[in-house]
Protein backbone atom coordinates (compact mmCIF):
# COMPACT_ATOMS: atom_id res chain seq x y z
CA UNK A 1 0.00 0.00 0.00
CA UNK A 2 1.41 3.18 -0.93
CA UNK A 3 2.35 5.85 1.73
CA UNK A 4 -0.74 8.28 0.92
CA UNK A 5 -3.21 5.09 1.15
CA UNK A 6 -1.75 4.05 4.35
CA UNK A 7 -2.50 8.18 5.32
CA UNK A 8 -5.97 7.69 3.91
CA UNK A 9 -6.82 4.08 5.79
CA UNK A 10 -5.68 5.60 9.38
CA UNK A 11 -7.90 8.90 8.95
CA UNK A 12 -11.09 6.59 7.90
CA UNK A 13 -9.99 4.36 10.69
CA UNK A 14 -9.49 6.85 13.97
CA UNK A 15 -12.58 9.04 14.05
CA UNK A 16 -10.43 10.96 16.51
CA UNK A 17 -10.06 14.67 15.76
CA UNK A 18 -7.08 15.26 17.42
CA UNK A 19 -5.22 12.62 14.95
CA UNK A 20 -7.79 13.37 12.17
CA UNK A 21 -6.48 17.19 12.36
CA UNK A 22 -2.86 15.84 12.46
CA UNK A 23 -3.22 13.12 9.68
CA UNK A 24 -4.80 16.60 7.78
CA UNK A 25 -1.90 18.92 8.39
CA UNK A 26 0.59 16.12 7.33
CA UNK A 27 -1.72 15.42 3.71
CA UNK A 28 -1.63 19.38 3.20
CA UNK A 29 1.80 19.39 3.45
CA UNK A 30 2.97 15.90 1.50
CA UNK A 31 2.87 16.34 -2.18
CA UNK A 32 2.05 12.36 -2.47
CA UNK A 33 -0.69 12.85 0.01
CA UNK A 34 -2.40 16.09 -1.65
CA UNK A 35 -2.63 14.44 -4.72
CA UNK A 36 -5.91 12.81 -3.31
CA UNK A 37 -7.13 16.37 -1.89
CA UNK A 38 -8.62 18.93 -4.86
CA UNK A 39 -6.23 21.93 -4.91
CA UNK A 40 -7.29 25.35 -4.74
CA UNK A 41 -8.06 25.98 -8.42
CA UNK A 42 -10.03 23.06 -8.10
CA UNK A 43 -12.08 23.97 -5.25
CA UNK A 44 -12.45 26.89 -7.01
CA UNK A 45 -14.06 25.67 -10.11
CA UNK A 46 -16.73 24.15 -8.33
CA UNK A 47 -17.84 26.96 -6.21
CA UNK A 48 -19.35 30.00 -6.68
CA UNK A 49 -17.17 32.81 -6.23
CA UNK A 50 -18.17 36.67 -6.21
CA UNK A 51 -17.49 37.36 -9.95
CA UNK A 52 -19.74 34.61 -10.89
CA UNK A 53 -22.45 36.24 -9.15
CA UNK A 54 -23.00 39.24 -12.07
CA UNK A 55 -24.22 42.27 -11.36
CA UNK A 56 -25.56 42.49 -7.76
CA UNK A 57 -28.58 44.79 -6.33
CA UNK A 58 -27.66 47.62 -4.35
CA UNK A 59 -28.35 46.52 -0.57
CA UNK A 60 -27.22 49.68 1.12
CA UNK A 61 -30.77 51.96 1.23
CA UNK A 62 -32.19 47.94 2.73
CA UNK A 63 -29.16 47.66 5.13
CA UNK A 64 -29.81 51.29 6.41
CA UNK A 65 -33.83 50.72 6.79
CA UNK A 66 -33.09 47.84 8.42
CA UNK A 67 -30.96 48.74 11.12
CA UNK A 68 -32.67 51.94 11.62
CA UNK A 69 -35.90 49.61 12.12
CA UNK A 70 -34.60 47.85 14.79
CA UNK A 71 -32.97 51.04 16.51
CA UNK A 72 -36.31 52.23 16.92
CA UNK A 73 -37.65 49.58 18.23
CA UNK A 74 -34.67 48.88 20.42
CA UNK A 75 -34.62 45.31 19.89
CA UNK A 76 -31.23 45.13 19.58
CA UNK A 77 -29.83 47.42 21.90
CA UNK A 78 -31.86 46.72 24.49
CA UNK A 79 -29.54 43.67 25.56
CA UNK A 80 -30.68 40.14 26.05
CA UNK A 81 -34.16 39.89 27.44
CA UNK A 82 -34.16 37.35 29.86
CA UNK A 83 -34.25 33.80 29.20
CA UNK A 84 -37.92 32.57 30.17
CA UNK A 85 -39.35 35.44 28.74
CA UNK A 86 -37.16 34.91 25.61
CA UNK A 87 -38.56 31.28 25.73
CA UNK A 88 -42.32 32.19 25.67
CA UNK A 89 -42.06 34.76 23.09
CA UNK A 90 -40.70 31.89 20.69
CA UNK A 91 -43.08 29.26 21.67
CA UNK A 92 -46.03 31.99 21.04
CA UNK A 93 -44.72 32.99 18.00
CA UNK A 94 -44.35 29.52 16.79
CA UNK A 95 -47.71 28.63 18.29
CA UNK A 96 -48.96 31.09 16.31
CA UNK A 97 -47.21 29.99 13.44
CA UNK A 98 -48.49 26.72 13.78
CA UNK A 99 -52.07 27.37 13.97
CA UNK A 100 -52.47 29.99 11.10
CA UNK A 101 -50.82 27.40 9.10
CA UNK A 102 -53.23 24.74 9.91
CA UNK A 103 -55.82 26.76 9.62
CA UNK A 104 -54.85 27.62 6.26
CA UNK A 105 -54.44 23.99 5.25
CA UNK A 106 -58.19 23.36 6.59
CA UNK A 107 -59.57 26.02 5.43
CA UNK A 108 -58.32 26.17 1.80
CA UNK A 109 -57.46 22.83 1.35
CA UNK A 110 -60.20 20.66 2.51
CA UNK A 111 -63.71 20.30 1.35
CA UNK A 112 -66.43 18.95 3.46
CA UNK A 113 -65.73 15.11 2.91
CA UNK A 114 -61.70 15.73 3.21
CA UNK A 115 -61.49 16.14 -0.24
CA UNK A 116 -58.77 18.18 -1.76
CA UNK A 117 -60.30 21.58 -3.18
CA UNK A 118 -57.78 23.73 -5.95
CA UNK A 119 -57.66 27.16 -4.29
CA UNK A 120 -59.42 29.83 -6.79
CA UNK A 121 -57.21 30.52 -9.92
CA UNK A 122 -56.16 34.06 -11.25
CA UNK A 123 -54.60 36.83 -9.34
CA UNK A 124 -51.50 35.22 -7.91
CA UNK A 125 -50.41 34.90 -4.48
CA UNK A 126 -48.31 37.36 -3.31
CA UNK A 127 -46.64 37.93 0.37
CA UNK A 128 -44.44 40.96 0.82
CA UNK A 129 -43.91 41.34 4.54
CA UNK A 130 -44.16 39.53 7.71
CA UNK A 131 -43.22 40.76 11.22
CA UNK A 132 -43.61 39.38 14.40
CA UNK A 133 -43.45 41.91 17.73
CA UNK A 134 -41.78 44.07 14.93
CA UNK A 135 -39.39 42.81 14.08
CA UNK A 136 -38.79 40.91 10.20
CA UNK A 137 -39.99 37.35 10.40
CA UNK A 138 -38.46 34.74 8.76
CA UNK A 139 -41.31 33.53 5.87
CA UNK A 140 -41.15 30.30 4.05
CA UNK A 141 -43.83 29.53 1.05
CA UNK A 142 -44.55 26.31 -0.21
CA UNK A 143 -46.90 25.84 -3.53
CA UNK A 144 -47.80 22.68 -4.19
CA UNK A 145 -47.36 21.86 -8.11
CA UNK A 146 -50.71 20.01 -8.62
CA UNK A 147 -53.15 21.41 -6.02
CA UNK A 148 -52.96 25.33 -6.30
CA UNK A 149 -52.57 25.19 -2.44
CA UNK A 150 -50.06 27.84 -0.89
CA UNK A 151 -48.88 26.90 2.69
CA UNK A 152 -47.31 29.68 4.41
CA UNK A 153 -45.09 29.59 7.62
CA UNK A 154 -44.03 32.02 9.46
CA UNK A 155 -41.13 31.97 11.88
CA UNK A 156 -40.12 34.40 14.68
CA UNK A 157 -36.96 35.41 14.16
CA UNK A 158 -34.74 35.05 17.24
CA UNK B 1 -9.79 56.42 3.46
CA UNK B 2 -8.62 53.23 4.94
CA UNK B 3 -10.95 50.50 6.18
CA UNK B 4 -10.32 51.23 9.96
CA UNK B 5 -10.62 54.82 9.26
CA UNK B 6 -14.10 54.19 7.54
CA UNK B 7 -15.17 52.15 10.91
CA UNK B 8 -13.82 54.72 13.29
CA UNK B 9 -16.14 57.32 11.19
CA UNK B 10 -19.01 54.84 11.31
CA UNK B 11 -18.83 54.61 15.23
CA UNK B 12 -18.40 58.42 15.14
CA UNK B 13 -21.86 58.58 13.36
CA UNK B 14 -21.26 58.48 10.06
CA UNK B 15 -23.40 55.99 8.74
CA UNK B 16 -23.01 56.79 4.85
CA UNK B 17 -18.98 55.16 5.38
CA UNK B 18 -20.85 52.25 5.68
CA UNK B 19 -22.08 51.99 2.15
CA UNK B 20 -18.26 51.59 1.27
CA UNK B 21 -18.30 48.71 3.15
CA UNK B 22 -21.06 47.41 1.98
CA UNK B 23 -20.10 47.10 -1.73
CA UNK B 24 -17.10 46.34 -0.56
CA UNK B 25 -18.14 43.23 0.85
CA UNK B 26 -21.28 41.98 -1.03
CA UNK B 27 -19.70 40.20 -3.29
CA UNK B 28 -18.00 38.01 -1.34
CA UNK B 29 -20.54 37.60 1.59
CA UNK B 30 -23.13 36.39 -1.27
CA UNK B 31 -20.40 34.48 -2.80
CA UNK B 32 -19.94 32.87 0.10
CA UNK B 33 -23.15 32.26 1.56
CA UNK B 34 -24.36 31.05 -2.40
CA UNK B 35 -21.68 28.30 -1.76
CA UNK B 36 -23.50 27.39 1.67
CA UNK B 37 -27.45 27.54 0.94
CA UNK B 38 -27.25 26.23 -2.91
CA UNK B 39 -29.94 29.52 -3.10
CA UNK B 40 -29.62 32.95 -4.55
CA UNK B 41 -32.11 34.22 -2.94
CA UNK B 42 -31.64 32.46 0.38
CA UNK B 43 -28.03 33.94 0.16
CA UNK B 44 -29.27 37.84 -1.04
CA UNK B 45 -31.22 37.81 2.46
CA UNK B 46 -29.09 36.40 4.86
CA UNK B 47 -25.93 38.44 3.38
CA UNK B 48 -27.82 41.58 3.93
CA UNK B 49 -29.01 40.54 7.60
CA UNK B 50 -25.42 40.25 8.06
CA UNK B 51 -24.61 43.71 7.41
CA UNK B 52 -27.26 44.77 9.11
CA UNK B 53 -25.92 42.75 11.74
CA UNK B 54 -22.92 44.08 11.46
CA UNK B 55 -23.67 47.99 10.97
CA UNK B 56 -25.88 47.31 14.54
CA UNK B 57 -23.07 46.12 16.15
CA UNK B 58 -19.84 47.59 14.85
CA UNK B 59 -18.96 48.49 18.55
CA UNK B 60 -18.41 45.08 19.42
CA UNK B 61 -16.00 44.65 16.38
CA UNK B 62 -12.43 44.15 18.21
CA UNK B 63 -10.22 46.14 15.61
CA UNK B 64 -6.68 43.92 16.00
CA UNK B 65 -8.69 40.82 14.28
CA UNK B 66 -9.96 41.14 10.67
CA UNK B 67 -12.66 43.10 9.87
CA UNK B 68 -13.62 40.69 6.70
CA UNK B 69 -13.38 37.93 8.71
CA UNK B 70 -15.44 39.30 11.23
CA UNK B 71 -17.67 39.53 8.79
CA UNK B 72 -17.89 35.88 7.17
CA UNK B 73 -17.83 34.73 11.29
CA UNK B 74 -21.46 36.84 11.08
CA UNK B 75 -22.47 35.63 7.48
CA UNK B 76 -21.49 31.62 8.79
CA UNK B 77 -24.06 32.19 12.49
CA UNK B 78 -26.98 33.52 10.17
CA UNK B 79 -26.56 30.89 7.23
CA UNK B 80 -26.36 27.88 9.65
CA UNK B 81 -29.35 29.62 11.80
CA UNK B 82 -31.33 29.56 8.17
CA UNK B 83 -30.59 26.17 7.05
CA UNK B 84 -31.61 24.65 10.76
CA UNK B 85 -35.04 26.88 10.34
CA UNK B 86 -35.54 25.17 7.04
CA UNK B 87 -34.56 21.40 8.35
CA UNK B 88 -37.20 22.25 11.24
CA UNK B 89 -39.85 23.56 8.28
CA UNK B 90 -39.12 20.20 6.36
CA UNK B 91 -39.62 17.79 8.75
CA UNK B 92 -42.71 19.93 9.86
CA UNK B 93 -44.20 19.43 6.73
CA UNK B 94 -43.14 16.03 5.73
CA UNK B 95 -45.32 15.22 8.73
CA UNK B 96 -48.40 16.83 7.24
CA UNK B 97 -47.49 15.47 3.96
CA UNK B 98 -47.95 11.99 5.31
CA UNK B 99 -51.36 12.73 6.35
CA UNK B 100 -53.52 11.57 3.71
CA UNK B 101 -56.27 14.64 4.25
CA UNK B 102 -53.44 17.26 4.22
CA UNK B 103 -52.04 18.07 0.77
CA UNK B 104 -48.87 16.73 -0.55
CA UNK B 105 -46.20 19.39 -0.15
CA UNK B 106 -43.18 20.44 -2.68
CA UNK B 107 -40.20 20.62 -1.18
CA UNK B 108 -38.62 24.13 -0.80
CA UNK B 109 -37.40 25.98 -3.74
CA UNK B 110 -33.83 24.57 -4.61
CA UNK B 111 -33.79 25.44 -7.96
CA UNK B 112 -32.09 28.37 -7.44
CA UNK B 113 -29.10 26.47 -7.06
CA UNK B 114 -26.25 28.30 -9.35
CA UNK B 115 -24.95 25.04 -10.97
CA UNK B 116 -25.25 21.63 -11.06
CA UNK B 117 -21.45 21.13 -9.81
CA UNK B 118 -22.92 23.12 -6.71
CA UNK B 119 -25.80 20.74 -6.23
CA UNK B 120 -24.22 17.77 -6.06
CA UNK B 121 -21.29 19.77 -3.42
CA UNK B 122 -24.17 20.22 -1.21
CA UNK B 123 -25.28 16.76 -0.76
CA UNK B 124 -22.19 15.29 -0.68
CA UNK B 125 -20.79 18.27 1.99
CA UNK B 126 -21.63 19.44 5.00
CA UNK B 127 -22.49 23.20 5.80
CA UNK B 128 -19.43 23.53 7.88
CA UNK B 129 -16.74 21.24 4.84
CA UNK B 130 -18.52 24.00 2.47
CA UNK B 131 -17.80 26.99 4.06
CA UNK B 132 -14.41 25.82 5.21
CA UNK B 133 -13.65 24.86 1.10
CA UNK B 134 -14.89 28.19 -0.04
CA UNK B 135 -12.98 30.37 2.59
CA UNK B 136 -9.77 28.29 1.48
CA UNK B 137 -10.22 28.64 -2.29
CA UNK B 138 -12.30 31.73 -2.59
CA UNK B 139 -11.19 34.03 0.07
CA UNK B 140 -7.67 32.53 0.38
CA UNK B 141 -7.97 32.07 4.63
CA UNK B 142 -5.54 29.63 6.19
CA UNK B 143 -6.63 26.48 8.73
CA UNK B 144 -6.02 28.94 11.39
CA UNK B 145 -8.40 32.04 10.15
CA UNK B 146 -10.76 29.62 9.61
CA UNK B 147 -11.30 28.38 13.05
CA UNK B 148 -11.79 31.67 13.94
CA UNK B 149 -14.37 32.16 11.58
CA UNK B 150 -16.32 28.27 12.66
CA UNK B 151 -15.81 28.94 16.33
CA UNK B 152 -13.38 25.97 16.54
CA UNK B 153 -9.81 25.10 16.89
CA UNK B 154 -7.65 25.17 14.04
CA UNK B 155 -6.82 21.19 14.04
CA UNK B 156 -11.08 20.99 13.34
CA UNK B 157 -10.88 23.55 10.71
CA UNK B 158 -7.89 21.35 9.51
CA UNK B 159 -10.37 17.91 9.21
CA UNK B 160 -13.27 20.04 7.64
CA UNK B 161 -10.34 21.57 5.05
CA UNK B 162 -9.78 17.79 4.45
CA UNK B 163 -12.91 16.26 4.24
CA UNK B 164 -13.96 18.67 1.68
CA UNK B 165 -11.24 18.86 -0.67
CA UNK B 166 -10.80 15.01 -0.57
CA UNK B 167 -14.96 14.64 -1.33
CA UNK B 168 -14.77 16.97 -4.32
CA UNK B 169 -11.46 15.35 -5.45
CA UNK B 170 -13.42 11.85 -5.42
CA UNK B 171 -16.77 13.31 -7.43
CA UNK B 172 -14.54 15.39 -9.82
CA UNK B 173 -12.75 11.86 -10.47
CA UNK B 174 -16.14 10.09 -10.62
CA UNK B 175 -17.28 12.72 -12.83
CA UNK B 176 -20.14 14.04 -11.04
CA UNK B 177 -19.07 17.61 -10.74
CA UNK B 178 -18.22 19.01 -14.05
CA UNK B 179 -15.40 21.14 -14.45
CA UNK B 180 -15.43 24.17 -16.50
CA UNK B 181 -19.53 23.96 -16.81
CA UNK B 182 -19.84 27.44 -15.63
Amino acid sequence: MSHSGIVDGLYRMIPLRAVRGRLAAHAEACPSCGRRLAGREEVKRVLISAADLGRLDDIWPAVRKGSAGRRETGAETAGPAPRLWRLAAAAGGLAAAIFLTAFAVRYFGAGANGALIPAESGGGFQLHYARIDERPADTFIVQSPGDNIVLVWVEKNL
Amino acid sequence: MDEKERIAACLCGDGEEFRQIVTEYQGPLTALAVNMLGNRQDAEDVCQETLVQAFLHLDRYDPCLSFRNWLFTILYRRALDLLKRKRRFRAFFSRAAADPLRPAYAEPDESGSDSKALGVLLDRLSPRERLAAALWANEGLTAAEIAGVLGCSASTARVYLFNARRKIKVLMEKGNVALGNR
